[in-house]
Order: structure tokens, then C-alpha cells, then sequence
């Protein structure tokens, strides 16, 4: 995808992340900047997470996605979600804990989910980067803390 | 500013909400609040909501003001909503996989 496309489409789907919506969800931006949207979750009685979701050639390919401390360090102990949302075993291709849910690079890069591509996803609300960004967020509200 | 049903000439004296729905793809209204009937179903300014954000696909979506859950189906007044409600409205997500 040419990279003017793919910034366009970045920009339109990280408008929505505005301050009035992240004070809300005591969400904390750390920054948008094509091609890295890098937000965290905090409150909720647990430990912050950090998502850095780099967006090279999106939404040609999706976001491939780091799981952080608020301190942008590498998350240590993983989080226990009962969906497997994040998983804390590592993966092939970066040999870290992943986010294993459709909309992640990680997830259809998986050799479990090969066959599961990502064009059954891209362009729906759902798996928009706000919308991603969003069921990521309620799967961490409802880990363990 | 607050666009309002009462202003419309729609009121009849019922109790009104301000209303502002939250979603990563905007806010509706985009400034302000949108002040609606007590007793008018969540669902209305939800179906309005996603006209104006060009929302295509709100199927799954779940909507909360603050921690607790709201019925789309229901009212506002029905579910103790009043004042001004942040309806915080998104995807629920499934389950993952490897």
C-alpha cells in the first residue's frame, strides 16, 4: 500500500482517540504518530498497561502490537486474561507475549491462525485501530489484577 | 451548545437528559451535549450516533455510562439516567486463540 494511503487511513482511524474520550477511560495517550499509536490503560485497581501498535503498511497489514508497562518497559508478570487475549507465551516471530486476537499482526502471523486472514477483518468498525484499541481495553478490565 | 428536542418544539415538558455518546470513531454530538426526552429509548440517539460517525457495523457493541451497563432497549428515565449521561459506546471483544 503506498505510505501516503496507508498514513490517511492511520489519521482517520486515531482522530477519534481525543482527550475528552481518553479522560473517560483514564486511558493515557503517549503519543500518534504515523505509523506508532502508543496508548495505556490505567485504574481499575491493576497494574497499567501499555500498547504500542506500529502501523507500517497498514491497513494493507495490521497493527502489530507490543505489550508494555506504563513505562514503556516489556510487561512482566503477563496479564492473566481467561481468553487468551494476551497470550504469555511467545511467539515465533518476535519471541515475545502477544496480543493473540484478530486485528493483531501477531495473531495472523501465528501458526495457529495462518488460515484466519486478516481480510476477513480490515475495514470493519470492530477492528479499526479505535475499535481494537477498545476490546483490547475491556479484556484488560476484566483480567486479573 | 446543546441541541435540543425541547427547542424543536418536541418537549411537552417531559424531563430531558444531555446526552453525549463516546466512541473511538468520535463523540456525538461532535461539541456539546445533545439534549434528548427522559423517556426516549437509548437506542435512538445510539442509531443517531452512528450515522453521524459513519458507523457501519454496531452489532456486538455494548454500552456503559461509566461501569454500568445500559440497555439500548430501554430508556433513560427507566434506567435512573439523568442529568448528563457519557454513554461509553464500543465493541465487546471475544475470545482469543493460540
Amino acid at each position: 500500500m503506498h505510505d501516503l494511503v496507508s498514513k490517511r487511513i492511520f489519521a482517520e482511524e486515531t482522530a477519534g482517540l481525543t482527550r475528552r474520550l481518553c479522560e473517560g477511560r483514564s486511558w493515557q495517550l503517549f503519543g500518534v504518530s504515523y505509523p506508532v499509536v502508543d496508548v495505556g490503560f490505567t485504574g481499575a485497581g491493576r497494574p497499567g498497561l501499555r500498547l504500542r501498535m506500529t502501523c507500517d503498511n497498514y491497513n494493507e497489514l495490521p497493527a502489530s502490537i507490543e505489550l508494555l508497562n506504563l513505562n514503556g518497559e516489556p510487561i512482566s508478570p503477563m496479564i492473566s486474561c481467561p481468553k487468551s487475549i494476551f497470550n504469555s507465551s511467545t511467539h515465533p516471530t518476535t519471541g515475545k507475549p502477544f496480543v493473540c486476537y484478530p486485528g493483531s499482526r501477531q495473531y495472523h502471523t501465528h501458526p495457529s491462525h495462518v488460515t484466519d486472514d486478516w481480510s476477513n477483518y480490515r475495514g470493519s468498525d470492530r477492528y479499526k485501530l479505535g475499535g481494537l484499541i477498545f476490546q483490547l481495553w475491556r479484556a484488560w478490565q476484566k483480567a486479573r489484577p | 451548545m446543546v441541541s435540543s428536542e425541547k427547542e424543536n418544539g418536541h418537549g411537552g415538558g417531559a424531563n430531558f437528559v444531555e446526552v453525549v455518546v463516546l466512541t473511538t470513531s468520535g463523540s456525538y454530538p461532535e461539541q456539546g451535549a445533545d439534549q434528548v426526552n427522559a423517556n426516549q429509548k437509548v437506542d435512538v440517539i445510539l442509531k443517531k450516533a452512528a450515522t453521524a460517525l459513519n458507523l457501519t457495523d454496531t452489532s456486538g457493541w455494548l454500552v456503559r455510562d461509566g461501569d454500568q451497563p445500559v440497555n439500548p432497549d430501554a430508556s433513560f428515565a427507566a434506567q435512573g439516567l439523568h442529568g448528563t449521561v457519557e454513554l461509553d459506546w464500543g465493541p465487546e471483544e471475544g475470545g482469543g486463540g493460540a
